[in-house]
């Protein structure tokens, strides 16, 4: 396993202001942060497609990995609850014709195949430096929410376990982990360990300008983070 | 004795006033009035004159034949330059710059104000301002205001200080408070900010002995991280109150042409807040309410538990509300407060919480009231609708001494009954009791108190 520097220094050393999806989860990994089991694949090696989906078992994801699409979902790069081996393939061509239509120059190197993660608790981590305050966290609702119920608190680093806390009881998502309405609570700790990993990225790795972890997946036992954004300075 | 730099700034034994004059439209003629009420000595400085207002004017600072501790300059800003020279040469190591004309307007003004911030870093010279107001101190008349006492009321002497990047809010909240009475300790507007900034004055008056709470106007921080530190020493000793204004996009455009600086994004100043312990106030109404109630009430919010005494249902409802919203609770008053409540209340009057003494309740029957049941609570709010017969202008006296003696916070609400209401309302804040003009700010004054209480005071 790479270490956080040698994965920021990879990409800086290539000119690019982003990490790729399976770099910035393999830098989440290396902080502690849960990701789903993943594999990357050469994007034109379809037999190591298959035998990735074989290792990783169905439902899968699959994301297409470009340094020129920074937006997934937009470009169309992601292709969810894919079932079995047909739907695979079709999902892996269809997405190349796609991207290249949306984004135009743009170069598929690999395709990351995931597991299919169960329904939870959606949250939004991250992190981000300012001008006046330095580093900084970000904490709320996440998924499709984010935008809807503006339910995003902020906290300045460095920050004490009482501040964390704090942080996170002004907002919904904060409520929402404690259970509610009879619903079991859910696994508070593990939220407040990666609010606590991303907090060190951001204070030991000044090359990193922000980090989205959105959405962030909380079960009654266990955090796991969907997806993996890191933009560098 | 503070160490701060900025102690000699609100007490100079001796200032010079650079660009004073007679007329009445120029900053240099308000400011040699106020100055008038300075308990120091102050020298005008002008060559154009040898007499001003009956006092002795000096061509430069460099023929005043005294040590000058404090230079308060009120020249068009292209003068100012040339004049940093002669404050070096008088030894003169603190000055505040009245003049507009820098940063604020423009790439010319902000390279002046860059050169002037150099020369004063080389000579040694601590700066407020420029596009300032300055200082004002109540513990000794110190008044740089380039705004007429005729036209703007000083507050008294007082608790409270303020904090300020707008000079206007500045005045409009030292106003408010003096037209109810309330006085303050000491007011600093910083402008552009070119030296003083917003964490150097919370950090002094986080000492000051006579400064027990600070409320802060703020567009922008100098340097966040700084202002985080001063904050959060500052509140773990005294309530401070903070309205960030220009919280959205649009208001942030205002705040940059204004000021000259950029505001930081609102959800970062909330985190700061949040994490300094500091009270954050909503916008104008909120932050003179809030204002008053740290400046005025010497006790503690201890906990969410809120006692209502009304002698008009409507209003306690009103109250009660509000008091939900802001996360106080409001039991019913103890069995045995209920008992002798009833042996001296007539069988209609309420006795749970909110007591409600009707439109017939006496002076005496609010003392018995909040000496009984306020015991048992964090907080209360007394309202009083001066418009029944029963109730008398002595009613003030009597409601101050009941709370005083039970040592909790109260905050009253009248609305009701003209001058006569105003005679009463004036005697309570006086007295030290806040006063609002509706239910629903009372309650919010009070959990404004509850949230400075928190952090283990």
């Amino acid at each position: 396993m790479k270490t956080p520097t040698e994965i920021i220094q990879t990409a800086i050393g290539e000119g690019r202001k982003a990490l790729l999806e399976h770099e910035a989860k393999e830098l989440a990994r290396a902080v502690g942060i849960a990701v789903p089991r993943y594999e990357l694949v050469d994007a034109h090696d379809k037999q190591a497609l298959f035998m990735a989906a074989k290792r990783l078992g169905f439902p899968l994801a699959l994301k297409a990995v470009s340094p020129e699409v920074l937006h997934k979902t937009d470009a169309g790069a992601v292709a969810l609850d894919i079932a079995n081996y047909e739907e695979l393939v079709e999902a892996a061509d269809s997405m190349k014709k796609r991207v290249s239509e949306r984004v135009p120059g743009a170069m598929i190197r690999y395709f990351l195949l995931e597991e299919m993660m169960a329904p939870g608790l959606e949250l939004l981590i991250g992190g981000l430096r300012d001008v006046q305050f330095g580093p900084a966290v970000a904490f709320g609702l996440g998924g499709i929410w984010v935008e809807a119920l503006k339910d995003t608190a902020f906290g300045i680093l460095p920050m004490t376990d009482r501040e964390t806390l704090d942080m996170m009881a002004g907002t919904k998502a904060g409520k929402f982990l404690k259970g509610f309405r009879g619903s079991a609570p859910l696994d508070e700790k593990s939220a407040i360990s990666i609010i606590k990993a991303v907090s060190q990225l951001m204070t030991g790795f000044t090359e990193i300008q922000e980090i989205d972890l959105n959405p962030v997946r909380v079960y009654p036992a266990g955090a796991v983070a969907l997806d993996v954004r890191v933009i560098l300075r | 004795m503070p160490t701060n730099d900025l102690h000699d700034f609100f007490y100079p034994r001796t200032v010079a006033l650079i660009g004073a004059t007679d007329k009445p439209t120029k900053p240099g003629r308000a400011i040699l009035e106020n100055l008038a009420h300075f308990q120091g000595t102050f020298f005008p400085v002008n060559p154009k004159h040898s007499n001003l207002l009956g006092r002795r004017c000096y061509a430069s600072v460099k023929e005043i034949p005294d040590k000058i501790d404090l230079a308060i300059m009120a020249l068009p800003a292209p003068h100012v330059e040339r004049e940093m020279d002669a404050l070096r040469d008088k030894g003169i190591r603190r000055l505040i710059l009245i003049s507009a004309g820098f940063a604020e307007a423009g790439e010319e003004g902000l390279r002046l104000q860059q050169r002037i911030r150099e020369t004063a870093r080389q000579y040694g010279i601590r700066v407020i301002g420029p596009n300032a107001l300055g200082v004002f101190n109540s513990d000794n008349g110190l008044d740089s205001f380039f705004v007429s006492r005729e036209r703007v009321s000083r507050p008294g002497a007082g608790r409270l200080s303020i904090i300020s990047q707008s000079g206007a809010i500045t005045v409009i909240l030292m106003e408010a408070l003096a037209r109810d009475g309330i006085g303050i300790a000491k007011a600093i507007n910083y402008g552009n900010r070119l030296d003083v900034d917003d964490a150097e004055a919370l950090d002094y008056f986080a000492d000051d002995p006579k400064t027990a709470a600070v409320a802060v106007y703020l567009e922008s921080v100098a340097d966040g991280t700084k202002f985080l530190q001063a904050a959060k020493r500052f509140a773990s000793k005294k309530p401070l109150v903070i309205w960030k204004a220009g919280k959205h996009t649009l208001g942030a455009v205002a705040v940059s042409s204004h000021t000259a600086t950029l505001a930081g994004r609102y959800g970062l100043y909330q985190a700061a807040m949040r994490q300094a312990g500091a009270v954050e106030a909503y916008g104008f109404d909120h932050m003179i309410d809030a204002a008053k109630a740290v400046a005025l009430m010497d006790y503690p919010c201890t906990g969410n538990s809120l006692l209502i005494v009304t002698n008009g249902g409507g209003m306690a409802v009103a109250a009660a509300d509000q008091a939900e919203q802001e996360g106080f609770v409001m039991p019913r008053t103890p069995e045995a407060v209920r008992n002798r409540l009833r042996q001296d209340f007539p069988p209609f009057f309420v006795t749970n919480n909110p007591i409600d003494l009707t439109g017939s309740g006496k002076d005496e029957d609010y003392y018995t009231a909040i000496k009984e049941a306020l015991p048992h609570y964090d907080a209360a709010v007394v309202i009083l609708l001066m418009g029944t017969t029963t109730v008398t202008e002595g009613v003030a006296e009597i409601v101050a001494r009941a709370c005083h003696e039970a040592g909790k916070p109260v905050a009253c609400c009248m609305l009701q009954g003209l001058g006569y209401t105003r005679e009463a309302m004036s005697t309570l804040l006086k007295l030290g009791i806040p006063v609002y003009p509706s239910p629903e700010r009372a309650v919010r004054a009070l959990a404004v108190l509850r949230k400075t209480s928190c952090r283990g005071r």
